[in-house]
This record gives C-alpha cells, sequence and structure tokens, in this order.
C-alpha cells in the first residue's frame, strides 16, 4: 500500500503543479487552457507509452536504457510501413514488432549473457541512433523528398479540442497497468522477479521467461511511442527525431518512483511545461532553442530533488546467477 | 589471460563487428570489400603501399597523404572523447555527457579566446575548454556525489541543456553569432592563434595530435603511477571497500567526471581551433553521436591509453575514410555505418563475458545501478 499512498501523493502534487502553472501562466497570456491541456497530452503520448515500457522492464529488474533507441527504430518502422501498406494501423504495429525485435537482442544479452545492462542499453541506442540513419538513408537519400502517410487518426473532444487516437491508449494504459501491476497475480510474480528472483524462482516463477516478456513488452511500448512521433503526429520522418524522449521517459519512471501513476504525474509535468514553451514561443517571441531546453532542465531538477529512493526495485540490473 | 590474448580477443571482436557491418553493405546492395577498401584508402592508409618501391599500385602520394592527415586531424579529437568515458569507466561511473562537456568547453574556450586576442588567446581558450569541460562534467559527478542521481540520466540531459543553450547562443542573430555576417556562426577564430600547422599537402596537419598524445600520457601515468589512479580504481572495483579504505570517494566522483569532462572540452578546442576555425549552430544540433562515439573508443580501447589510441584511430580512419570515398558508396551512408560498427562493437563488448575481466568496470557491475545503495555511501 506504501507505493500506492505514495504516488497518490506525487499524482496529486503533480496536478497541482500543473494546474496552478497552467492557470497562473496562461492568465492574462492570451494562450487557451484547453489548447494548452491538448497540446500537453500530445507531447506527453510518447513519453508515457515510453515510460511504461520502461517501467514495466525496470519493475521485472532489468534497466533499460535503451528506450531511446527502440523508440527512434519504432518511428522509422513506422513510418516505413505506414508507406508501403498505406495503412497507419499496419505502420504503428510494424513500430510495435520492430522496437520489441530490438528489445530482444536487449534481453537476450542482458539475462542470458549477463551483460551489464547499461553497456547493453547504450549499444541499443547507439544502434537506433545510426541504425535508423543508415536505413532511412537507404531509402530515401539524405530525405530531401519524403511521401506522405497516413496519419492516425483523432477523435474530437468538445469543449477541448482533438487527440490524436494513440494518446487515448496511453493515457488509458497507465490505469491499466497500475491494475495489473498491483492487483493481479501476474503483476505480483512481475514484481517478486524484480525485488527479489531467487525467492521467486522457489515458488515456481519462471524468472528468465518473466523478464524476457517483460523487457520485449517494453520495447513495444516504446516502439508505439516512437511510432506516435512519425504516424501518430508528424506524418513523417526526420533523423534523430525521438530528440532525448526515451531519456526523459527513463527519469519519469525514477522520479515517478516506478509508480504508473508517478511515472504519468512525471511525463505529465514535463509536457505542460514543453506546452507552455511552445505556447510563449509563438506568443511572445521566447527563442524556440531556450523553451525546447526546459524540459530537460525540469528533468534534471526532478533528477536532483525527488532523490533516487528505496522504492527502486531491490534486484534492478542483477542478473539471476 | 594475458595481454596477447586480451588483445587477439578485442581484434577478433573487431573483426565480428566488420562482417555485422559487411552485412548492412550488402543490404544496401554495395559490395563491402570495394567499400572497406575505399574506405582505408579515403582515410589515407594507401600511403603505406605508395611507398613500396615503384609505388605499383599508382597512387598519389599527395592526395594519400593529404587524407592521412585528414584522419590524423579527427584522430585527436576522438582521442580526446575516449579518455572522456575511459577515465571515469576506470571509477566505475558511465560518462555519456561527452557530447554537453565538449561543446561547453568549445564555447567557453572560443569566447575566451576571441575575446582576449592575440596575446594568448590561444592558451586562454586551451585553459576555457579545459575549465569548461571540467564544470559541466563536475557537475554531474556532484549531483551523483550528493544526490545519488544516475549520472548516465543527468549526463544526457545536460547534454540537450548544453546543445540548445549552444543553438541558440549562436542562432540567428544569437548572442554570440558572427555580428557583421548575420550567419549562425561564431566570429571565426583569428587566423594567427589557430593550432600550429606541423605538415601540409592539400590538407594541414594541425598540432592537435601532440594535445591528445600528451593527454594519454597523462591518462596513462595517473592511471598506473599515482595515488589518484590508485583510488580511481579501487572506486571501480569496489565502491564500499574504498570509501571503508578512507578513500574519499565523493569526492573522487566528482573529480572524475571533472577530468572526464576536461578531456571531452579540450576535444571541442583541438577540433574548433585546429579544423573548423568557428563554432557552427547546426554542427552543435548534429552532435548526437559525440556522446556514444567516446564510449565506443573506450570500451574497444579496455580503458587503456593504448587501447584508447588505437580504437581511436580505428573510429578516426572510419569517420574521415567515408568523407573521401571514391564513389562506391555513398558518403551519407558510409558516415552512418561507422556509427553502426560502434554500436556492434558496444554490443559485443557487453555480450562477451570478456566483461568481467575488463579492471575497472568490474565496478558498474556491481554498483548499477539506480538502487539504495547507490551513490552516497552512508
Amino acid at each position: 500500500m506504501r507505493h500506492l499512498t505514495r504516488s497518490t501523493v506525487t499524482v496529486a502534487v503533480g496536478v497541482l503543479i500543473g494546474v496552478v502553472i497552467l492557470v497562473f501562466v496562461t492568465n492574462g497570456s492570451g494562450l487557451a487552457p484547453a489548447a494548452i491541456l491538448v497540446s500537453t497530452l500530445a507531447i506527453a503520448t510518447p513519453l508515457l507509452l515510453a515510460a511504461m515500457g520502461g517501467l514495466i522492464s525496470e519493475r521485472a529488474g532489468v534497466v533499460n536504457i535503451g528506450l531511446e533507441g527502440m523508440m527512434i527504430v519504432g518511428a522509422l518502422a513506422g513510418f516505413l510501413i505506414s508507406n508501403a501498406t498505406g495503412s497507419w494501423v499496419a505502420g504503428v504495429a510494424g513500430g510495435a514488432i520492430a522496437a520489441g525485435l530490438l528489445a530482444l537482442v536487449h534481453a537476450f544479452v542482458s539475462i542470458v549473457l549477463n551483460a551489464d545492462q547499461v553497456i547493453s542499453g547504450t549499444a541499443v541506442n547507439l544502434l537506433g541512433l545510426f541504425g535508423t540513419e543508415y536505413v532511412f538513408r537507404t531509402f530515401f537519400g539524405l530525405g530531401s523528398e519524403l511521401p506522405a502517410i497516413q496519419r492516425a487518426p483523432t477523435l474530437a473532444f468538445p469543449g477541448l479540442g482533438s487527440l490524436n487516437i494513440i494518446t487515448i491508449v496511453a493515457v488509458v494504459a497507465v490505469p491499466v497497468l497500475a491494475f495489473v501491476m498491483f492487483r493481479t497475480p501476474v503483476g505480483l510474480r512481475l514484481r517478486s522477479v524484480g525485488e527479489n528472483p531467487l525467492a521467486a524462482q522457489t515458488v515456481a516463477i519462471h524468472v528468465v521467461k518473466l523478464r524476457f516478456a517483460a523487457v520485449i513488452l517494453s520495447g513495444v511500448l516504446a516502439g508505439i511511442g516512437g511510432a506516435y512521433l512519425s504516424v501518430g503526429s508528424l506524418g513523417s520522418f526526420s533523423e534523430g527525431m525521438t530528440n532525448g524522449r526515451g531519456f526523459i521517459a527513463l527519469a519519469a519512471v525514477i522520479v515517478g518512483r516506478w509508480n504508473p501513476f508517478g511515472a504519468l504525474a512525471a511525463c505529465l509535468l514535463f509536457a505542460v511545461v514543453s506546452a507552455l514553451g511552445n505556447g510563449f514561443q509563438v506568443s511572445a517571441g521566447i527563442s524556440a532553442d531556450l523553451t525546447a531546453g526546459m524540459p530537460y532542465l525540469l528533468t534534471l531538477i526532478a533528477i536532483v530533488v525527488f532523490r533516487e529512493s528505496a522504492s527502486a526495485p531491490a534486484s534492478l540490473g542483477k542478473p539471476l546467477r | 589471460m594475458n595481454r596477447l590474448q586480451v588483445a587477439l580477443r578485442q581484434v577478433a571482436l573487431l573483426v565480428v563487428a566488420l562482417v555485422v557491418g559487411g552485412l548492412f553493405i550488402v543490404l544496401a546492395g554495395y559490395n563491402p570489400f570495394a567499400v572497406y577498401g575505399e574506405l582505408l584508402a579515403g582515410a589515407g592508409f594507401n600511403l603505406v603501399l605508395a611507398i613500396i618501391p615503384g609505388n605499383p599500385a599508382g597512387i598519389s602520394t599527395n592526395i594519400a597523404a593529404g587524407n592521412l592527415f585528414a584522419t590524423i586531424n579527427v584522430w585527436g579529437p576522438l582521442i580526446l572523447l575516449g579518455l572522456s568515458a575511459a577515465l571515469p569507466f576506470r571509477a566505475g561511473l558511465f560518462n555519456v555527457g561527452s557530447q554537453g562537456q565538449y561543446w561547453f568547453g568549445a564555447i567557453l574556450g572560443v569566447q575566451l579566446g576571441i575575446t582576449i586576442g592575440s596575446n594568448g588567446g590561444l592558451l586562454a581558450a586551451f585553459l576555457g575548454a579545459i575549465v569548461g569541460g571540467a564544470v559541466c562534467g563536475a557537475i554531474a559527478g556532484a549531483l551523483k556525489a550528493l544526490r545519488g542521481a544516475n549520472e548516465v540520466v543527468t549526463t544526457i540531459m545536460i547534454n540537450w541543456l548544453v546543445v540548445y543553450t549552444g543553438h541558440f547562443l549562436y542562432g540567428y542573430a544569437g548572442p554570440f553569432a558572427n555580428p557583421v555576417t548575420q550567419q549562425p556562426v561564431s566570429v571565426p577564430f583569428p587566423e594567427g592563434m589557430r593550432l600550429p600547422e606541423l605538415l601540409k599537402s592539400g590538407i594541414t596537419l594541425h598540432a592537435g595530435i601532440l594535445v591528445a598524445l600528451v593527454a594519454v600520457a597523462v591518462f596513462g601515468v595517473l592511471m598506473s603511477r599515482t595515488g589518484f589512479g590508485f583510488s580511481v580504481r579501487t572506486l571501480g572495483s569496489n565502491r564500499h571497500a574504498a570509501h571503508y579504505a578512507g578513500m574519499p570517494t565523493k569526492r573522487l566522483t566528482v573529480l572524475v567526471m571533472g577530468i572526464g569532462g576536461a578531456f571531452a572540452g579540450l576535444a571541442g578546442f583541438v577540433e574548433i581551433t585546429g579544423t573548423t576555425g568557428q563554432i557552427t549552430g547546426s554542427n552543435i544540433v548534429g552532435s548526437s553521436s559525440f556522446a556514444f562515439a567516446g564510449i565506443a573508443v573506450a570500451l574497444l580501447g579496455r580503458n587503456s591509453a593504448v587501447g584508447v589510441l588505437l580504437a581511436a584511430l580505428l573510429f578516426a580512419a572510419l569517420q574521415s575514410g567515408s568523407r573521401f570515398l571514391s564513389g562506391s558508396f555513398p558518403p551519407e551512408l558510409a558516415s552512418s555505418l561507422s556509427g553502426v560498427l560502434q554500436a556492434v562493437i558496444v554490443f559485443l563488448i557487453g555480450a562477451n563475458s570478456l566483461f568481467s575481466y575488463l579492471g575497472g568496470l568490474n565496478g558498474i557491475a556491481a554498483r548499477l545501478p539506480i538502487r539504495k545503495t547507490q551513490g552516497a555511501v552512508e
């Protein structure tokens, strides 16, 4: 229960800060709160999906620093497959599968070969960054002329605006994950594998299998997050378009203390700052570079303020020997 | 396992990486042997063939020498980036912040140098780059030591902060952008203040490589001959043992990240005052590979001075060679290919149980990552 109480506090604080910032800042600045809210949710979507993925993997005891690489692979695969099939569903599915395969490599290297998980994750990021660059340039050269792809549809919410369908999936994923994690046997097993794998093994939980499943699922979610960027919001692809979002998602997991609602609060906080920054860039003419830097500064501050704590899974990063 | 066996293992690993890279080349529809051959020639390594009596391959020695100079000019900064990851690795710390440290050092150094002018401007740039890089690294070290903040995440966040700040400073009408030309670049670093030229054959070989070689020597001596090096290695193999032996683990963490950052700042100094002559906003944004190049160099070179030299030469050749390809492979693919090779090498090193043999790297496995004992030893 400790987790839930703490997460409730975190969510409350996060939402409160968000609302205060929103009201305080939009008041008299010409920014519409509804527009900022929609934009916040849009910005939060890829962060949320990747953070939920990272959370699952880390709860099972496997560090996933490779979220960024998995996201960019999802973004490129989503773009290529939407382009080839003409269907956004196929694109998103393709992005999920491609990133899931990359996660499979990470799982194999870290779980079976007992490799250092940070090194393996670094390799995932490198392969994602340069591998997608290589594949993209093979198809499109330096990307001067890109085909238009079918984008994921948006749903209109009266009085608010329209939200991408993937955004709704991402938001719904949070309570679903929290329920599965804290209220079902599967979730209990997953957490036990991350806390004390040897104890889990003695009660006949298949540690290796569960960890594999968790890492692959984390790749799938990160891949959907990446595909949201290309297929969902932009309708195109550009090299390195994830721009460190995987690392912000990872930070959200830490700041949110490995709890889905905590990570949600962190993602929303980062997103609202970005959304306001974008708003001001237009309304007040603040440099795009400075507003673009804000989420990274905020992440840094959040990491320092919300000191990493005992809520981290006890066996995080330790292979089962 | 003796030194020779370890070296052979690294070479075997490299061969596997080249084979995987070859697969990538085949998949894009090109001939890997031709591409690798051209990369070596583009890097100027065919100069070796040209000095065979009579020059049977008919190689232009001038062009080959110029290409080799270009490779060496890239080699210097890569050595320094490698050191910026290698030293923290030896202490069990993962410095992914080379990119931010490089640019923060370069910006501070260049602006300081330009301000001071011809009387000591180059020295000021040198010192400014060291200080800038060191500050940038030490911040991550301090956050780690005092707050237990995961240095992988903090260094990456600092990278982005520096990148966006730099892009702002040198953006259109940015505060440091060239006021005369209105272009998003810095004022050119004055010609008379640049790093001295050593040799010239179409392309100029500048003194950057000497800076890098001195840095490698300093690193080697520091690690193997001083009490500081001993403390760093102890910290890397067992943080708690270091603490109970009375070593100032927190101060060491800050210091190690700071020195690592200084190496990265020096890389920026060498590149700007030696090769490019000015800071360009778009270069700052397109530099995400810097953060990882140093890690790949350090891992392949097993965090040793000699290893870093050799690994950096390899990546320098790949990077430089891709710029002078004679048409069998698109250059933009070649530059991504060298990144893919880095990725494969890092994977192989991670996957190889060789890892446990890697000196100070033992420490990483022991302290990984975010758990309650991490960071501050109470």
